[in-house]
């Protein structure tokens, strides 16, 4: 028995070490677009999580260089795509596992590749509505601008979660940035809250003044996907954590080149949601945020 | 006219100070204000564009949304905003199609022109610049102007990254989305500079009059006084006295007015010690003995004492019309014109003149000529002295002397007489008994020798030879005496013979080593004249012997038809100056005397070391015009 015990620790330890020594001599080419905080975030948070050498490639930095060419050159054990941008690069790529994170929506442009997986900046809609009602329990009607090709999925998904919370949502389509202010005007006295959906199409640096202030004027605070907008005028905001999300998808390289998940693509949302709160705009707006969402989240001042 | 004014500037101080200042006040107040209104007019259009342009840019900024949603309503808030504003005529807003998209407007516009309104093609080429710059624009009309202001937008988004992150990198690049304008009102503009203008111009002619009454204050405060003390130094010009002028401050002015009383009042103690002095001179000139006349530097009399006119038998009235041509003598007048020009150079002289009295005869004048100078201008002062008494004694004296000098003459013409004539006894009567003597002793030794005793034979032969040897001594003696007294040689041979046996007969004698140079031809000179010669000739080598010291003796000889000279020269220590002139020198005296008496002159020269050379000149035609003039004197 012992002795037999003693043969499966040597096996372990072993074994240890063949995988040890396996990821020692692997390598990941992490492809972003810019340099910019949260995508350093989002990589550091893979590094802590997958112990593979990484490779930095850069695209703003790499003028007129081919990304895949590049790539191809290198032969990574893994691609690691920080961004949509990146990621539209190296989908080209087919016989390398490829792990995108800080994508919004990769469905837009992924049509079922088999080696790429990852963690999109999505958090779910029905966790949103409940940190939005845990802040502002009164609300009963939330509404939202979407277009249909940006972020229809997204309404939908939040139509799904607002039926299943039992709040009444007002979602209406946008064909193109001019309906913006007309559409949110026709809102007015008609929600409670106004969500703020990542939609390019609505948000614009003119419709988001706009909205700001139609906010303001109607004291209809305004849930947003990212502190930016908390700094800028919204209420509150249920955003992503770029180094959680890098933690994920390292995670999720772990278990690729440890063989076991290979070629069989996983997309999952953010798992880890961050609160911020603008007290000044919830001052200005005449609304009371309970102290327990507050002690959760960040306080923008 | 025109001269008349540049005269009066040019005489007037105060005239000429008060135009130089009025005109550089008008000058600074000109240029000042020209520069002020250029100035405040680029000011108050700048602010008026910079007004529009930013009410342009504001209006575009505030109609973005509206632009870019190309809704009216959105875009009615902010032009309503900016056509509140002062001075907007119309607003209006495009989109970048250059379509309108909203526009308001004052209904003054109506009444203004639109000179500046573009028609659709110049708009577009406008918008087409403001696309290319994408900065305003401004479009100056005559009564409006025209403010255009691109409207930016973001909205080239760079990517869903920047939905959610606030980094720089993920700005997005600006981009027209339309075009603000509003239309200003121009005649604000025309209406503020036209106001500054007028307050500038005003301002500007406040300043001038207040500059000319200044100046006019500050230039009379100058020139006041300076006038007064000009009247001063006028009165003082005329009337050689003036009050002191009062000094009442202490700057230039007050300073120019003490050095104005000191100097009247230096001027007055000067004028005091010059009017004494002139008294002095006056009482001088008047008043003294001796003849004073001023001449003009042309000859002519200017002013004249009592004695010179007294000396002339003039009045003074009558001698100051006279010139010195009135006054002259024909021979002194003939060297009036080069003692002047001696005199006006510079030269004080004393001479003689001779001067015509009033009743003709002339008069003799010893004259002291300076030149003076009086009131700037040049004057000969003559003071004379009447020598006629002088001349007279001089002429006395002259006489005397000549006398004299004849009567030397005389006498050594009697002496070489007597000498020759003792010569003569001596050497005939007793060199002729001596010889008969020697003879008679010659018989008396023939004589004897028939003595036979031998002693008393040779007793008395010896006696006799004895008495023969003396007797030739003394004949050599009385010959020797005879010569000296009168070489019979000179009158004999002449002067070259007698010069060269003395130059001989001294060599032998004094051991002095002696050269005769004779003239070329013979020459032909009278008895007096040789013995002369002859005489100082011989004193001549005494001089060498007694006081030269020389080794050496040099005799020239020469003559020619007008003169004669005999030059003798040694190498001893040389004459001393002193000794020329000194009254104890008879033996140079006697020489002299000897010469003069022939018309002739000696002249003794000696250099220390070198000797001394005695030049005797005689000139026989001189000697016989003096002879003449002594017949016709009688």
């Amino acid at each position: 028995m012992l002795r037999n015990l003693f043969r499966l620790l040597i096996f372990l330890i072993l074994l240890t070490l063949c995988q040890g020594s396996a990821w020692a001599g692997q390598e990941i080419v992490a492809v972003q677009s810019i340099r910019i905080q949260p995508y350093e975030d989002a990589v550091q948070g893979f590094e802590s999580a997958c112990g593979a050498k990484i490779k930095r490639l850069i695209i703003s930095e790499l003028k007129g260089t081919d990304i895949v060419e590049k790539i191809n050159e290198i032969r990574p054990d893994m691609i690691l795509a920080v961004g949509l941008d990146a990621l539209s690069r190296v989908i080209r790529i087919k016989d390398i596992p490829v792990i995108y994170l800080m994508v919004l929506h990769p469905q837009s442009i992924l049509s079922g590749e088999k080696n790429i997986s990852g963690v999109s900046m999505d958090i779910p809609q029905e966790k949103q509505l409940r940190t939005l009602l845990d802040a502002l329990p009164r609300t009963k009607t939330v509404g939202l601008l979407y277009a249909q090709e940006k972020t229809g999925r997204l309404a939908k998904k939040a139509r799904e979660a607002a039926r299943e919370i039992g709040i009444k949502l007002l979602a209406k389509e946008v064909h193109s940035t001019r309906d913006v202010p007309q559409s949110i005007q026709d809102m007015k006295g008609k929600i409670d809250v106004f969500w703020m959906l990542p939609d390019l199409t609505v948000i614009t640096p003119e419709t988001i003044e706009f909205v700001l202030l139609f906010s303001l004027e109607n004291k209809i605070p305004i849930l947003a996907f990212s502190e930016k907008y908390v700094e800028l005028g919204a209420l509150m905001s249920v955003g992503i954590d770029a180094f959680d999300i890098g933690i994920q998808a390292g995670e999720m390289a772990e278990k690729i080149l440890s063989g076991r998940d290979i070629m069989n693509a996983q997309h999952v949302d953010a798992r880890k949601a961050v609160i911020s709160i603008n007290l000044k705009v919830a001052k200005t707006l005449g609304i009371p945020i309970d102290e327990k969402i507050i002690r959760k989240a960040r306080i923008i001042n | 006219m025109r001269l008349n004014l540049l005269k009066v500037l040019n005489e007037n101080f105060r005239i000429k100070i008060f135009i130089t200042f009025v005109l550089l006040i008008f000058f600074i107040t000109v240029s000042f204000t020209s520069f002020f209104i250029y100035r405040q007019t680029k000011n108050l259009t700048d602010a008026l564009i910079k007004k529009g342009n930013l009410l342009a840019g504001v209006l575009a900024f505030n109609s973005r949304i509206g632009v870019f949603s190309e809704n009216k309503e959105l875009l009615d808030v902010a032009a309503e905003g900016i056509l509140q504003q002062e001075g907007v005529l119309e607003v209006s807003i495009f989109n970048l199609e250059g379509k309108l998209l909203k526009s308001k407007e004052r209904p003054e516009i109506r009444t203004l022109e639109k000179s500046i309104r573009r028609d659709e093609e110049s708009r577009r080429k406008t918008i087409e610049e403001i696309i290319e710059t994408v900065s305003p624009r401004c479009l100056v009309g005559n009564s409006v102007v025209e403010f255009w202001s691109p409207v930016i937008s973001d909205s080239d988004s760079y990517g869903e990254a920047s939905l959610f992150f606030k980094e720089d990198l993920l700005r997005r690049k600006a981009k027209v989305i339309g075009f603000a304008m509003i239309t200003e009102d121009r005649r604000t503009l025309d209406k503020e500079i036209n106001d500054l203008l007028v307050k500038t111009i005003f301002i500007g002619i406040t300043f001038l009059i207040i500059g000319f009454v200044i100046t006019y204050r500050v230039v009379k405060g100058i020139t006041k006084p300076l006038n007064k003390l000009i009247e001063s130094v006028k009165i003082f010009g005329t009337v050689g006295t003036v009050e002191k002028f009062p000094i009442e401050t202490e700057d230039e002015i007050g300073k120019l007015a003490m050095a104005f009383n000191d100097m009247a009042e230096s001027l007055k103690r000067r004028e005091g010690a010059l009017r004494e002095s002139e008294e002095r001179y006056r009482t001088l000139f008047t008043q003294a003995s001796e003849g004073i006349f001023i001449l003009s530097v042309d000859g002519k009399l200017v002013d004249v004492n009592e004695s010179s006119a007294r000396m002339h038998g003039y009045s003074t009235q009558e001698m100051r019309h006279m010139s010195l041509k009135d006054l002259d003598t024909p021979e002194t007048f003939q060297l009036v014109s080069e003692r002047m020009h001696r005199v006006l150079a510079g030269e004080a002289m004393t001479l003689e003149v001779k001067h015509c009295h009033k009743d003709g005869h002339v008069l003799p004048f010893e004259v002291s000529v300076s030149l003076i100078s009086y009131s700037g201008e040049s004057y000969v002062q003559c003071v004379h002295r009447d020598i006629t008494e002088r001349k007279r004694w001089e002429e006395m004296i002259q006489a005397s002397r000549e006398q004299m000098r004849a009567l030397a003459g005389r006498l050594q013409t009697v002496r070489e007489e007597e000498r020759t004539d003792i010569a003569r006894e001596i050497h005939d009567e007793l060199g002729g008994a001596l010889t008969g003597m020697k003879v008679d002793v010659s018989f008396l030794i023939k004589s004897a020798l028939k003595i036979e005793n031998e002693a008393a034979r040779t007793s008395l032969i010896a006696g006799m030879d004895s008495v023969t040897k003396s007797i030739d001594t003394t004949i050599h003696s009385v010959r020797r005496i005879a010569m000296e007294l009168r070489p019979g040689i000179l009158d004999d041979l002449g002067l070259v013979a007698a010069l060269e046996w003395q130059l001989k007969d001294f060599e032998k004698r004094s051991g002095i080593r002696s050269e005769f140079f004779p003239p070329v031809e013979d020459i032909s000179l009278d008895a007096d004249l040789s013995t002369a010669l002859f005489r100082i000739f011989q004193e001549a080598l005494t001089n060498v012997v007694r006081h030269s010291g020389a080794t050496a003796v040099r005799v020239r000889l020469r003559a020619d038809a007008d003169s004669s000279t005999l030059e003798v020269e040694d190498n001893g220590k040389g004459i001393e100056k002193e000794k020329l002139l000194s009254l104890e020198s008879l033996g140079l005296l006697g020489m002299r005397e000897r010469a003069q008496m022939f018309g002739g002159r000696i002249t003794v020269t000696g250099t220390p070391g070198i000797g001394t050379t005695v030049v005797v000149e005689i000139s026989p035609e001189k000697r016989q015009r003096d002879r003449d003039q002594e017949g016709a004197t009688g």
